[in-house]
């Protein structure tokens, strides 16, 4: 591993982030650190707390004990729509749109905490408020172009087709103009044709300068597009470092598949 | 998109000056202008549950304990201390956020039915506590002969069509107002809310912040609707604005369209006309009125307006062949 390559600051950073429910450790004592500017990828098998660390980073969740913190501030205690506010926005693994709300307004709610208009000036309509709402609109269809949307945007965003509905979610992270991005497996359900179209908009938005997280299950996407993996395994990291050195850690391959030996030996 | 301003500052002209042509061009129509005064009083009173209900999601039943708020604080302003309108409404859209802002702190951290619940709550004990204040409220006797109020000066309203004049313009301006909220970046927080709030948290809104907004702006617009139905009935008593009238104004935004302002005006004034055409069966006025409720609401799920602009659309459609 290249240590010159590893900048000084980081992104984002857990210390000793450790989250519990009742008697499960969810999470324990995780330290990570994501570079700016790169692609991270977090895998591990299932219930191994992936999501839950990206609900303790979004502010979803409280870490039972340990600190997260953004560009050097601890973001530990803030609320959630703060902690869009300062530049990390995330989609879901099972999709979270606003179903009543149509594709752009879904999109333009992303934008939200980028506005100022306040409950007088939009009731009454002063100045500036009509040029932040066209901005804002600009904005959203801009960012549905930029994820490759195509249709129609006053639909309702529920009577879109599944993969449409990640896009439009990714399209409103986006509208929160962040500099990190957590999706949480955002290829899921989606066939190989859409999957690729995804892979290539997660290399574009990294062109833009956006730094990624990702949860991801689809290995071929995962070895494709990351250049840095963390694996977690019931809740604890196994291993760190570029996909080569993951592929051949040997305590990955046993939270895959099973350990090499054991079982047969007996027989 | 944006906002078709324009076009809506003239319908909202157009229906200024055709009620205010009404009392001009029948002076004798005392009914009728009553009606319209009526009509006014529920949309604004609609506008504001619709604003809390069905764009922000959270069920209020407890509508009317805000108005009767509004109306014993008007009736109470003119008997004991001043008789200007403009006081009167200041007056009302205070001391109606203020409790509607404590409603909502109290229902920040409830969800659904519990809200339902907090609210109903709210206007029982509303009903409660007018009856039982009888030193200041006269109790069951209620608050009668409250005189018109004066605007500015010596410059007062001399009857039901002038009143007209006044509810006609303070309804358009409301509408406005909730039009323009709905139709910006609160609304779209609003809307957010209701369809899901955790995503909403996640996506950079304040939750509770909004939602407390919500509250204080269906409750302004309840108080303003109390103090404006006071001049109309020149009378308020407890039971005016209980359960029932909650009930019944849930009933407009519900069957006008839920989170659409022209749905609940329409709503409002569609259940205030068919309850006075239903009055000559007299004792079977509620029966009838109640099953016609409940036809419209098992059939027209989605409520009138829902109906209208697929009629509008299928037209349109048919005109374009």
């Amino acid at each position: 591993m290249n240590l010159s390559n590893i900048p000084k600051h980081p992104i984002l950073e857990t210390k000793d982030l450790s989250m519990r429910f009742g008697g499960l450790m969810a999470l324990d004592k995780i330290n990570f650190r994501v570079n700016p500017g790169c692609i991270t990828a977090i895998i591990g098998p299932n219930g191994s707390g992936k999501t839950t660390l990206f609900n303790i980073i979004t502010g979803a969740h409280q870490p039972s004990s340990g600190q997260v913190s953004f560009e050097g501030e601890d973001i530990t205690s803030l609320p959630a729509f703060k902690i869009v506010s300062i530049g990390i926005a995330r989609t879901f693994q099972n999709i979270r749109l606003f179903p009543q709300m149509t594709v752009l307004e879904n999109v333009m709610v992303g934008n939200h905490c980028r506005m100022k208009a306040g409950l007088w000036a939009s009731g009454l309509r002063l100045r500036g408020i009509s040029t932040e709402e066209q901005h804002c609109e600009e904005k959203a269809v801009q960012m549905l172009g930029l994820v490759g949307f195509e249709g129609d945007l006053k639909i309702k965003s529920s009577s879109l087709p599944y993969g449409s509905q990640r896009l439009v979610e990714l399209a409103r992270a986006l509208c929160a103009e962040p500099r990190l991005i957590s999706l949480d497996e955002p290829t899921a359900g989606m066939n190989i044709t859409e999957t690729m179209t995804m892979l290539t908009t997660i290399r574009k938005l990294k062109d833009l300068g956006i730094t990624i997280l990702l949860i991801e299950h689809n290995m071929r996407l995962v070895m494709g597009v990351a250049e840095r993996i963390m694996v977690l395994n019931s809740g604890q990291k196994i291993a760190e470092g570029n996909p080569e050195e993951i592929c051949n850690d040997e305590k990955v391959i046993e939270a895959y598949l099973g350990k090499k030996d054991l079982r047969y030996k007996v027989a | 998109m944006g906002i078709p301003y324009k076009k809506l500052l003239l319908y909202g002209l157009i229906a200024l000056v055709i009620s205010c042509m009404i009392p001009t061009f029948f002076p004798k129509s005392k009914y009728y202008i009553n009606l319209l005064n009526l009509i006014g009083i529920y949309i604004i009173i609609a506008t504001g549950l619709n604003i809390i209900t069905g764009y922000c999601g959270q069920i209020n039943i407890g509508q009317g304990g805000f108005c009767a708020v509004g109306a014993y604080t008007t009736a109470l302003l003119t008997l004991h201390i001043s008789s200007y309108l403009p006081v009167h409404l200041a007056a009302s859209i205070v001391v109606t956020g203020i409790i509607g802002l404590l409603v909502g702190i109290s229902c920040l951290r409830l969800a659904g039915i519990y809200i339902a619940m907090t609210t109903l709550g709210f206007g029982a004990i509303v009903e409660v506590i007018l009856f039982g204040w009888a030193k200041l409220t006269r109790g069951s006797d209620g608050l009668r002969d409250i005189a018109y109020p004066r605007i500015v000066g010596s410059l007062s309203l001399g009857g039901e069509g002038d009143l007209l004049y006044v509810i006609s313009l303070i309804a358009i301006l409301l509408l406005l107002f909730a039009y323009n909220i709905v139709h910006t970046r609160l609304g779209r927080a609003f809307m957010a809310i209701r369809d899901d709030q955790l995503a909403a948290n996640l996506s950079g809104i304040n939750v509770p912040r909004y939602k407390l907004y919500a509250f204080v702006m269906s409750a302004c617009y309840g108080g303003i609707g109390g103090c404006l139905y006071l001049y109309s009935a020149k009378c308020i008593f407890p039971e005016v604005f209980g359960l029932d009238f909650s009930i019944l104004s849930l009933m407009m935004v519900v069957l006008g369209g839920m989170g659409s302002i022209s749905g609940g005006v329409l709503g409002a004034a569609l259940l205030t006309v068919s309850f006075e055409l239903l009055r000559p069966l007299e004792q079977f006025q509620m029966v009838v009125y109640g099953i016609l409720i409940v036809v419209i609401s098992i059939f027209i799920p989605k409520g009138l307006l829902g109906v209208g602009m697929g009629v509008f659309s299928f037209m349109k459609r048919s005109f374009q062949k």
